[in-house]
């Protein structure tokens, strides 16, 4: 579905992803793996169209996305779940969704109020909240908005960087139940996490990302055995 | 008492057109996180083109009203262009400085346009003050605050209620986030610029009418009671814009009566450092990291 080749992404002098390959399968959750400052959030945004590459290409379904800008980018079928969830703290949690549709919003906009019950079905606490603040939710709530929030764009591929991040565990545990049932729906899933504990348990098929490059590719399985990453990733627990 | 109250009055209805310059001032604030010190000379071009079509072709009030707003909208969106558009993001005092530049640059324009310095600006109206009881109101002032409030709520449906609304909250709210969204900051951006504008023209007219006259120093005075009344409330936030605004004018009307019209800006900027120091966020103003901290829950 989503085709990697050769991606070279710089901030000035300095390249963070140096000839990235990988590929995102149809129907699956696929997991980006990688230390801080890998470049794992240098390819979500280079995906999303926000950062423009020096080389290289991202074929999506056969539609080149390298140079659309990333309202276009959007309109293909892809969102994304920012890092450190940006949401709009002074907004309220139906105005924070609307947004998410924003493209929509001009020419569907009954399928938008549908899509916003339907969303309000799926995370039954943020309909409690609807008309409060995105600031004032817990921060399990506000990424739970954030994942709604880009749902509400119907992308047929969901971009998640670090949906676990600075979340406590029963957070972590219920991202993740959103995260498989999601993809029993039918989503698309391509998820940069840390939690390689937690990763291990709903991805399909993984990258691991080391200083702009994939040094690892494989399934859940070639993971789990693989030496280097267990100490690095997995810790002791794994060999138990 | 009556004095203190008929003040009070005065203070409001001055401090609604600062309000109005103030709500441009956060607008254009709020969507950027940059300070267009042009805006008051931007207006005070548009009212010179007021002054023009006035003049030239004897024109009535709606035509002079007209002529300012479109005249402030049109150099608006070239300041916009030059100090803001051109000037990559993240440059804020690169922006800052350069509208400073463009500031004098259109003020050298009008003075070589305009040599007499002062010229006539078309009345609002000649009717009599009505008296209400012990008070009385210049009609000029009612229908200069009746203006203001209309064009708020004007802007608070904008805002609230459309998508064009939408897409400036959240752009003023987390530029990045809004560009995930698929939302185009640069057209948002130009969009209300020429919003403040409009309003910042609106506001020109209506001050300038009542003054009677125009001269290129509208332009640092404008900037001056919209920056000052922006501040008292909190930069980038509407309420805050209205209530710094009347806040400004109440105090200002106070001055003028108790101590005399040579105190007046004194005791603005008085006001103004009393709040840097105790108050630096305004009224209303969340600081940064106070808005960080909302937007990024740890539990």
């Amino acid at each position: 579905m989503l085709e990697v080749r050769g991606i070279v992404t710089s901030y000035g002098k300095i390249e963070a992803l140096r000839g990235v390959d990988l590929s995102v399968e149809e129907g699956r959750i696929t997991c980006l793996l990688g230390p801080n400052g890998a470049g794992k959030t240098t390819l979500m945004m280079t995906i999303a169209g926000i950062l423009n590459p020096s080389r290289g290409s991202i074929g999506f379904d056969g539609v080149e996305l390298v140079g659309l800008t990333p309202s276009r980018v959007v309109r293909q079928g892809i969102a994304l779940v920012p890092e450190n969830r940006l949401v709009f703290p002074d907004m309220n949690v139906r105005e924070n969704l609307l947004a998410g549709a924003f493209l929509r919003l001009a020419g569907e906009r009954a399928e938008v109020d549908r899509d916003l019950d339907r969303m309000f079905d799926r995370f039954p606490r943020l309909r409690e909240r609807a008309e409060q603040n995105a600031g004032t939710l817990s921060g399990g709530e506000q990424q739970m908005l954030a994942v709604a929030r880009a749902l509400m764009a119907r992308p047929r591929l969901l971009l998640m960087d670090e949906p676990s991040l600075g979340l406590a565990p029963l957070m972590v545990e219920e991202i993740f139940r959103i995260i498989r049932d999601l993809h029993r729906d039918g989503t698309s899933i391509f998820l940069v996490e840390q939690n390689a504990h937690m990763a291990l348990q709903v991805a399909h098929r993984f990258f691991l990302l080391e200083q702009g490059r994939v040094t690892f590719d494989g399934t859940p399985g070639e993971l789990a055995e693989d030496e280097v990453i267990q100490r690095a990733y997995l810790g002791s627990r794994a060999n138990g | 008492m009556i004095d203190f109250v008929q003040n009070c009055f005065d203070g409001v209805m001055l401090g609604s057109s600062y309000a109005l310059l103030a709500i441009g001032f956060t607008l254009i604030f709020g969507v950027m996180r940059r300070l267009n010190l042009s805006y008051g000379p931007s207006i005070m071009l548009g009212a010179f083109v007021g002054t023009l079509v006035f003049l030239e072709f004897r024109a009535g009030g709606l035509a002079v009203a007209a002529a300012t707003v479109v005249g402030a909208v049109l150099v608006g969106i070239y300041v916009e262009r030059l100090c803001f558009w051109a000037i990559r993001q993240g440059a804020a005092v690169a922006s800052m400085v350069s509208s400073f530049a463009i500031w004098m640059q259109l003020e050298e324009v009008v003075t070589i346009a305009f040599p007499d310095r002062t010229y006539p600006f078309p009345p609002l109206t000649r009717t009599e003050p009505m008296d209400f009881g012990p008070f009385f109101f210049k009609v000029e002032n009612l229908i200069m605050f009746a203006c203001a409030v209309a064009l708020t709520l004007g802007l608070h449906l904008l805002l609230y209620r459309t998508r064009f609304g939408l897409r400036i909250r959240a752009v003023a709210e987390n530029p990045d986030a809004a560009r995930y969204m698929g939302i185009n900051i640069a057209a948002v951006t130009f969009l209300a610029f020429a919003c403040a504008s409009a309003i910042g023209g609106i506001a020109g007219y209506l001050i300038v009418a009542q003054d009677g006259q125009i001269t290129p120093l509208f332009g640092l005075w404008a900037t001056f009671k919209g920056l000052i009344a922006m501040m008292l409330g909190g930069m980038g936030s509407i309420p805050g814009a209205i209530l710094g605004g009347l806040l400004l004018g109440v105090v200002e009307a106070q001055n003028i009566w108790y101590l005399g019209t040579e105190y007046r800006d004194l005791c603005a900027y008085a006001l103004l450092f009393v709040f840097l120091v105790f108050r630096p966020g305004g009224m209303f103003g969340h600081t940064l990291a106070e808005r960080e901290r909302l937007a990024l829950r740890r539990v």
